[in-house]
């Protein structure tokens, strides 16, 4: 598959602009025209229905028109300004020119999967084929995508391959032009050893533990129903999503009794088909054990965990600082909540972590807010708000340390596959491409 | 979802942390100036000079320990064991200019953290002269490109291909540029061979090839001062010369029937670091732009692209990836954190 994608590219025929565009185009109708079924696949894999479904098309039907309507000007050449010894006297001229990769092999995980369909996009404009490879865990996707996606691409340009570990180490095994990875630190590290041995560039979207650092100062009853409405989406398994908080003592207290009235209003999220499910026994194992092996206090919870039907409750609890909720990234709908007495103390906590995807803090303090973005190193942050450091396609979207290499969304996705190429005319020599 | 009354939306360049720069020899004080940008972006630094050049490394390392407090910028001198010990060690950059094999060990050894990593390999950079070709030109870049530190460079031109017929016009015109020059070997600045290995190498090469040596510059093949002069060698795509990156001043010339079967040759093989085309001819010259891949190209010249200011410096597959120069070595050591706030904050740097 990977030679005849290689060969298929090196026809040229991935190069005119045009073509890029109808393709991208066909990724917008491959959603478009199966959003029914696109849902099912929803429900049964993640337990999330159309609406969700119906979410993240408008989300990702937006990203694609973005690019589609840069592409003519991100693709062409930029003519650069000439410095000594090159001179326009002498007839020299300075190009970029942006140049595609070749095959790329996009590896992407089950917790988002239009978006994850989408994220195909960026390297689809810059003219490179496609080696797409969505989750085992959300296998009635997966399926559908390889049956979809014969009917939108040609042949040797968009190659859907499904299967769990056997069949991505066999990928592994191939020479790609650029991996792009969405998923766990652990599987990266193997992705980007593998990648090493043919000097393949990757981009890595990872995740991490985002904490929430809330001052006496911020706004409580908004930052709550923030978090409550961030932790909702997905059961918190997204990988921007907040995943521990630290406030101090009069936001902490403030915080509890908040948390509580808002969960209970809540009702069971077992029938909210923005929640969903936790995605596997394993994980919800996972949380379930987290939890009870906590040093902590449950504050409140929003029902029961149910096993059989994969249902963990959005629950807080109250945590020491070595506790086995503070560890690692929870990806769940559990927000271990840690008392400070200081920002000082917030922050030498944060730095005893790993770089994480996102940081947020709820403050009214400007001089709060200054500090956290400056002493803080993670992917982005939002202020008084989540995740909404990550809402348009003018934002660069990526990691820092263990969350991630690489950076995606709008032209920062595109610049991603691309390969600018310094070109040095002379002697009246002119760039007609 | 945002708004101008009362958000704010900022991209913050922060620093990584540590960055490693693991500097080759040809090229020691250049190949390690990113470390100026390193700095200027926040980071603290540590080099490690090619214990090729032990003299430079010795100094350097000297001057970085008076100048410098060893907890902002250290210089670690050694060779491969020191590197291997240095590399389990957890980095936020590594900056490598160097070979594909040692590459690939490195990128491997930074997978293990998660370290993003630049390389600045090589390849065999390809000349194409066609018809249309200003042959005083081109025989100036070659002089140029292979009087260089004697060819030791990594966007050197590696070899020439061009058409049966431009073939003798191209060899006359290169031979007697280097003639004009004289005996090289008289000259003491002229770059010699760095060490015994690559010159054992180098002349092996001209022991297995199965080419022709059409010229041979002044001065004789010297062992005791590694001195070889430039040789121009006639082969056909399978010979030796044609294998790996030559890194030297022997230039093999090869000839195709045609723009077309050049194209495809270079598009056959690992993408080079630089290309280089010799022509006047504009259609041809855009297509080799578009469809042949290198890091860099330069038309009617060797080298002018690189380096030139707001040109990003780095490879493409084999010859590397990443890039420097400028403003694209600060973005490559430090992280364009974006900000968002609301509720009527913003960002004070």
């Amino acid at each position: 598959i990977v030679e005849a994608q290689r060969a298929f590219f090196k026809t040229g025929a991935t190069r005119p602009i045009e073509k890029r565009k109808k393709r991208l185009e066909n990724l917008k109708r491959m959603i478009d025209e199966n959003i029914e079924r696109i849902a099912i696949a929803y429900e049964r894999d993640l337990g999330r229905g159309l609406k969700v479904a119906q979410m993240e098309r408008a989300v990702t039907l937006s990203r694609i028109d973005h690019q589609i309507s840069h592409l003519d000007e991100w693709a062409k050449p930029i003519e650069l300004p000439l410095c000594p010894p090159l001179s326009a006297e002498n007839g020299d001229s300075l190009y970029l020119v942006k140049e595609s990769l070749g095959v790329v092999l996009n590896i992407v995980p089950w917790n988002g999967p239009l978006t994850s369909l989408g994220s195909n996009m960026y390297a689809i404009g810059v003219g490179n084929t496609i080696v797409f490879k969505p989750s085992e865990m959300a296998p009635a996707i997966a399926q559908l995508w390889e049956e979809l996606a014969p009917k939108y691409f040609e042949q040797n340009f968009f190659a859907v391959i499904t299967g769990g570990v056997p069949e991505t180490s066999d990928l592994l095994k191939e020479r790609f032009d650029h991996i792009f990875y969405t998923g766990s630190t652990g599987v990266a590290k193997i992705i980007m050893g593998a990648a090493a041995k043919s000097l393949t560039p990757v981009t890595l979207e990872l995740g991490g533990k985002n904490p929430v650092f809330i001052d006496d100062s911020a706004d409580i009853s908004h930052c709550v129903s923030q978090l409550v409405g961030g932790k909702q989406l997905g059961a918190g398994q997204i990988c921007i999503c907040p995943d521990y908080i630290l406030a101090t003592p009069k936001a902490k207290a403030a915080i509890v009794e908040e948390f509580k009235k808002i969960i209970s209003s809540l009702g069971d999220l077992n029938k909210s088909e923005f929640y969903g499910r936790i995605v596997h026994e394993r994980a919800f194992d996972r949380l379930d054990s987290l939890v009870k092996s906590s040093k902590g206090t449950v504050i409140v919870s929003s029902g029961s965990p149910d096993r059989s039907s994969l249902h963990y409750p959005l629950t807080i609890v109250d945590v020491p600082l070595d506790d086995s909720l503070m560890d690692e990234e929870l990806f769940g709908p559990i927000f271990p909540l840690h008392e400070v007495s200081s920002m000082e103390e917030a922050l030498d906590i944060i730095h005893s972590k790993e770089k994480p995807l996102a940081a947020y803090a709820f403050t009214s303090h400007s001089k709060v807010a200054d500090r956290f973005v400056e002493e803080t190193w993670s992917g982005g942050v939002t202020i008084n708000d989540i995740m909404v450091h990550t809402s348009t396609p003018l934002i660069p979207f990526g990691g820092v340390g263990h969350s991630g290499i690489g950076r995606i969304m709008g032209k920062y996705g595109f610049d991603t596959f691309t390969h600018e190429k310094g070109v040095a005319m002379r002697k009246g020599a002119r760039l007609n491409i | 979802m945002l708004s101008a009354d009362s958000d704010s939306l900022f991209l913050v360049p922060e620093p990584l942390g540590v960055v490693l720069i693991i500097s080759p020899w040809n090229f020691p004080l250049v190949t390690s100036a990113p470390l100026v940008q390193a700095l200027a972006a926040g980071n603290t630094a540590i080099l490690k000079p090619s214990e090729l050049d032990p003299t430079f490394s010795a100094v350097f390392a000297k001057l970085v320990a008076k100048y410098f407090d060893e907890k902002e910028f250290a210089v670690v001198e050694g060779g491969a064991p020191e590197t291997t010990e240095l590399l389990k060690e957890r980095f936020d950059h590594i900056l490598y200019t160097g070979c594909p094999p040692v590459a690939k060990i490195i990128m491997a050894a930074a997978a293990k953290h998660l370290t993003p990593v630049t390389l600045e390999l090589g390849g065999k950079n390809p000349v194409f002269v066609d018809e249309s070709a200003d042959l005083a030109l081109l025989a100036q870049g070659i002089v140029f490109a292979k009087l260089l530190n004697a060819g030791q460079i990594c966007v050197c031109a590696d070899y020439i291909v061009t058409t049966p017929s431009m073939k003798p016009k191209v060899i006359a015109a290169v031979s007697s540029a280097f003639d004009a020059l004289g005996d090289m070997s008289k000259v003491k600045e002229n770059a010699r061979i760095v060490n015994e290995r690559h010159y054992q190498r180098l002349t092996s090469l001209l022991q297995k090839t199965k080419g022709k040596v059409v010229y041979k510059a002044g001065g004789e093949i010297s062992p005791s001062d590694k001195f070889i002069p430039v040789h121009l060698i006639d082969v056909d795509v399978d010979d030796e010369f044609m294998k790996e990156e030559i890194f030297g001043p022997l230039l093999p010339i090869l000839s195709l029937p045609s723009f077309d079967a050049a194209v495809d040759y270079i598009k056959r093989n690992e993408k080079p670091l630089a290309s280089y085309l010799f022509t006047s001819d504009e259609a041809q010259s855009s297509r080799f732009i578009r469809e042949t891949s290198a890091g860099g190209v330069t038309v009617n010249g060797i080298m002018s692209h690189c380096f030139a200011p707001g040109v990003p410096f780095g490879g493409v597959g084999n010859s590397g990836m990443g890039k420097i120069n400028g403003k694209f070595s600060f973005e490559l050591f430090s992280h364009e954190k974006p900000v968002c706030l609301k509720a009527g904050l913003t960002y004070k740097h």
